[in-house]
């Protein structure tokens, strides 16, 4: 892949070095114990004052930055405990999923291959529930802001688990329609659709909506009106469902000895 | 009716395993500080498009490092996380 690695915190080399061998990390995790680094960036959290532990701790976040030091893209939530799930990120950069169930689905119109950017997640977790989908030949479907027609629609089934971002849709292109001599806004071919979630930052809450595998059914459904060049299709509706794995968060911690003191 | 298959799609690169312990574990938890202040306007550094300010320091084994020396011939992911022992 060509791209290199680091993380970065305020912790000292041998609580690092603790870590790092404890969860069989290889690449480096930097140590910036004034947190000088953190400043130099300007993510520094200054909303925890000087005599607390914590303090000197970064905003944290993810920066792919080119081969010239250039940001080409970056990862923070506005909220401290929300944090994108690795495959969320993962999809967004190199656009795979990472090892994750998919459903496939076929019907006369299209095809549609489903998944979740990971099949496991903790509380606070931000996932991408991502659809892709391929129209049959000469297949469109109408976009967002189609007037006059159904167009297509990524919609939850909401639930208390979690807050659905609103889904992303990509650019859509002008078909002429020369039936009725207007232009509509369409898609054809392959598109993708992403549905970001964000599970409630709370374990306790968050077990409440699981079942007994300890998974999380998230629940929806993709409408749309299908059309050719020459009929429009009956309205259709496709059920959809990811499982999401759900696993407590990590909470061992380093020996008494290692643990920063103030 | 609709056909319904489900496989496992293969993936990939060590590293990003690894890296699921920083995004989504240990760092995750909340710490008392912050859980009574909870800080929503977040500073989120150099923009895109922007280059990032130079950076040296030493890894979990002793090593020296820099941009020049993380990086690969795409650049690199440079994650910044709240701690490893939170």
């Amino acid at each position: 892949m060509g791209v290199g690695i680091c993380a970065i915190s305020y912790d000292s080399r041998e609580l690092l070095a603790e870590f790092a061998q404890r969860k069989k990390i290889s690449y480096p995790l930097l140590s910036d114990p004034e947190s000088t680094i953190i400043r130099a960036f300007g993510i520094l959290n200054t909303s925890i004052p000087e005599e607390d532990s914590g303090h000197g701790i970064p905003h944290p976040g993810l920066y792919r930055v080119d081969s010239r030091g250039r940001v080409q893209s970056k990862f923070f939530e506005e909220v401290y405990n929300h944090r994108y799930a690795l495959g969320t990120v993962f999809t967004r950069l190199f656009g795979s999923p990472l090892q994750t169930h998919e459903t496939v689905v076929e019907d006369d119109y299209l095809s549609l291959k489903s998944f979740s950017t990971t099949d496991r997640a903790s509380m606070g977790n931000r996932l991408s529930l991502v659809l892709d989908i391929s129209l049959k030949d000469r297949m469109h479907v109408y976009a967002p802001g189609a007037q006059g027609y159904r167009p297509i629609e990524l919609k939850m089934v909401d639930s208390p688990a979690f807050t659905a971002v609103p889904a992303t849709y990509p650019r859509a292109r002008n078909l002429y329609l020369p039936a009725i001599r207007e232009s509509a806004p369409v898609y054809q071919g392959k598109l993708r659709l992403s549905q970001d979630i964000v599970l409630i930052p709370n374990t306790k809450k968050l077990e409440a909506f699981v079942n007994a595998a300890n998974e999380l059914v998230v629940e929806g459904s993709l409408s749309f009106q299908a059309c050719d060049d020459k009929i429009c299709y009956l309205p259709a509706a496709i059920p959809l469902k990811w499982v999401i794995k759900i696993v407590p968060p990590d909470s061992e911690r380093v020996p008494e000895e290692l643990r920063r003191k103030k | 009716m609709f056909r319904h298959r489900t496989h496992l799609s293969f993936f990939h690169q060590t590293f990003c395993l690894l890296l699921a312990c920083l995004i989504s574990g240990s760092a995750l938890h909340s710490h008392p500080a912050l859980a009574a202040q909870p800080d929503t306007s977040i500073k989120t550094g150099p923009a895109v498009g922007d280059r990032i300010p130079p950076f040296k320091a030493i890894d979990q084994n002793g090593k020296t490092q820099n941009f020049r020396s993380i990086q690969g011939p795409k650049g690199a992911l440079i994650l910044f996380f709240r701690s490893a022992d939170w």
